[in-house]
């Protein structure tokens, strides 16, 4: 019975990891969004310059510090600008912030693209929606992005596709948000996440208090939708995960047998997961609360970055195009439509600002157990504990229990058979040397 | 016990099973290893990147430095204890740590509910866990191959190598976490 019962207990550990631990998901029925498919599709179509005789677009592929990327920055600030409308008129769209990028071969210049939507009311807070718009195919040369296939559709023209929408949504529509709104399209993302480590670089003490969250959105049309906020429950995430559930939204939690890579890409965390990676990172090292949207297939056996199960990931691949992200990844339409959908109720929730500013009061209070120094030290004193206590036991042990030599002596026979002497002690041990075949030992002597 | 004195499993057997054991208490680990790889080396080779790979690659390295420093260990002691108690010893140990590590790979099961507590688990977890099977495994050796006489001896050879290995493997980690990242 005991010989069944323990591969019983693997098994069922296998199941509980696999299963057990994919994370708390709902998923309902489509209900009544504010936003639709047709508007994101229609967006990332604008973003990438897509027309019926370039089924790609002619934006290029947009690596970062690149002319094309260069070319996009002012291509999403065009396209902001036509939506200001006068319910906004205070509304700016900036290449305000451009920065250099240190490459393998020198130095490049890459931008952050920022659109300030401020409240109707009169307030310091903020809060930041962001995005990387670049582009970077693992086979790409920095600063030249002549032949490259890739126009980097799935990563990250879809979190442009999102961000825009809801920036074109607020300046159609006005602020009346009790806090000002900021829409970062963030340069050389893919490279570093220079862009928004910069912009997070950039800000004052004063900007840095005032902003009450960063929402980042990016890599949409995967299996699953999800949303990660930090390593340990946060209130703000509830309150966007209730939002998404009351609206019917399907939102997966990162499940937590995400493998985690032993590295440090978050400040005071010792390993990095899927949910981490993004332009969300540089704001929640500096304690502002963020939520990170993408999609992704997180689970089973495989550990990969996968987008989609059962087919490849074509992230930083020649094949991240708009052909095949529009027969392969049709979900992010309605993903992006969906996350649109979510952050903009959130935002209107009445209690969004007090549980914002309870969550910042709360901070991250757990960078010491995401630290391995002391575990370490602990580890090593307990070695030592260890190593003490040997010694104290052998010393025990060799006064309890001394090592007395059995001492023989040698004796060696040559004249006569002294070894059969009737009365030869047991500790004497005899050698014979034996005389060599017709000749005396002692020739020679 | 019988097993183990009667060394009714081949070792050749025994190894190996030692080996799976091993990638198991690594497999957390080498898991985000494996993902780390998908990402620098990208996604061509996509079957590479899976929870097979990692207990395989987590269980090679450990098993070739446990049979390797075990050799030499054991061997230079061989004059102390006795070239049939070394064997007996020898064997008995990889049970021990088979043993071990299956208690390791079943409290790594704590992080994928808790993955906050990964970093400091698997650093005290381990050191807990072995510490105290090393030390079941020097009675176990005391009451079964060893004279009395050898116990002192078998304390500082056993448990000042167990310390002196895994102590200088901590430090390591110390230094290179705090000076060199």
């Amino acid at each position: 019975m005991k010989k069944r019962l323990f591969p019983l207990i693997i098994v069922a550990m296998l199941v509980f990891c696999l299963f057990g631990c994919a994370g708390e998901s709902f998923n309902v029925k489509e209900n009544s969004l504010t936003f639709t498919a047709l508007e994101i599709e229609t967006n990332l179509k604008e973003f990438l310059k897509i027309t019926p005789s370039d089924p790609d677009g002619i934006l290029g592929n947009r690596t970062p510090t690149s002319p094309s990327e260069k070319a996009a920055a002012e291509h999403i600030r065009d396209m902001i600008q036509g939506a200001i409308t006068d319910k906004v008129s205070n509304a700016t769209v900036e290449l305000s912030q451009e920065f250099d990028v240190t490459l393998q071969n020198g130095k490049g210049k890459s931008r952050n693209v920022i659109v300030k939507v401020p409240s109707t009311n009169e307030t310091a807070k903020r809060v930041i929606i962001g995005t990387s718009y670049d582009n970077l195919t693992q086979s790409a040369k920095l600063t030249d992005d002549v032949g490259e296939a890739s126009t980097g559709a799935f990563d990250n023209a879809t979190g442009v596709a999102v961000v825009s929408t809801l920036a074109r949504y607020y300046l159609q529509n006005g602020n009346s948000l009790p806090f000002d709104l900021e829409f970062v399209f963030f340069g050389a993302g893919s490279y570093g996440r220079v862009g928004s480590v910069h912009y997070a670089r950039e800000m004052s003490v004063n900007e840095k208090k005032d902003t009450l969250m960063m929402i980042n959105v990016q890599r949409l049309g995967g299996s699953n939708l999800y949303a990660y906020s930090d390593e340990v429950k946060t209130k703000h995430f509830d309150l966007f995960y209730n939002t998404a559930k009351g609206s019917g939204a399907v939102i997966n939690e990162v499940p937590s047998s995400a493998p985690l890579i032993p590295a440090e890409y978050l400040s005071g965390v010792e390993y990095v997961h899927y949910g981490m990676l993004g332009d969300h990172a540089p704001f929640l090292e500096r304690d502002i609360p963020v939520i990170n949207y993408f999609s992704g297939y997180i689970g089973g056996f495989d550990l990969s970055n996968l987008e989609v199960k059962g087919d490849k990931s074509v992230a930083s691949t020649d094949d991240d195009t708009y052909t095949y992200i529009s027969k392969h990844r049709k979900n992010y339409a309605s993903q992006g439509a969906t996350v649109c959908s979510v952050i903009v109720s959130t935002l209107e929730k009445a209690n969004f600002v007090s549980t914002l500013n309870a969550q910042i009061a709360s901070g991250r209070n757990y960078v010491w157990a995401t630290t391995s120094v002391w575990a370490q030290i602990i580890s090593v004193g307990l070695l030592a504990i260890l190593g003490v206590v040997m010694i104290i036991l052998a010393h025990k042990f060799e006064k309890k229990y001394p090592f007395v030599p059995k001492v023989k002596k040698l004796k060696i026979a040559v004249f006569g058979m002294d070894y059969e002497k009737v009365d030869a002690k047991e500790d004497e041990i005899f050698v014979d040397v034996k005389r060599p075949e017709g000749g005396n030992p002692f020739d020679g002597y | 016990m019988k097993l183990i004195d009667n060394k009714k499993i081949p070792s050749g057997v025994m190894i190996a099973l030692l080996g799976l054991s091993f990638g198991l208490a690594e497999w957390f680990t080498s898991r985000g290893v494996v993902a780390n790889l998908s990402i620098e080396l990208g996604y061509s080779m996509p079957y590479l990147y899976n929870d097979i790979i990692a207990i395989v690659t987590g269980a090679l390295f450990p098993i070739l430095f446990y049979e390797v420093i075990t050799t030499f260990a054991f061997r230079i002691n061989v004059a102390r204890f006795g070239a049939t108690a070394v064997g007996q010893m020898r064997y008995a140990l990889r049970y021990f740590y088979f043993v071990a590590n299956l208690v390791i790979f079943a409290l790594n099961f704590i992080f994928f509910a808790e993955p906050i507590a990964s970093v400091w688990g698997t650093v005290v977890i381990k050191t807990l866990v072995l510490s105290v099977f090393i030390v079941l495994y020097m009675w176990y050796c005391a009451k079964r191959y060893l004279t009395n006489t050898t116990w002192g001896a078998m304390c500082y050879q056993v448990g000042g190598m167990f310390v002196i290995i895994y102590g200088v493997l901590a430090v390591l980690q110390i230094v290179v976490g705090v000076f060199l990242v």
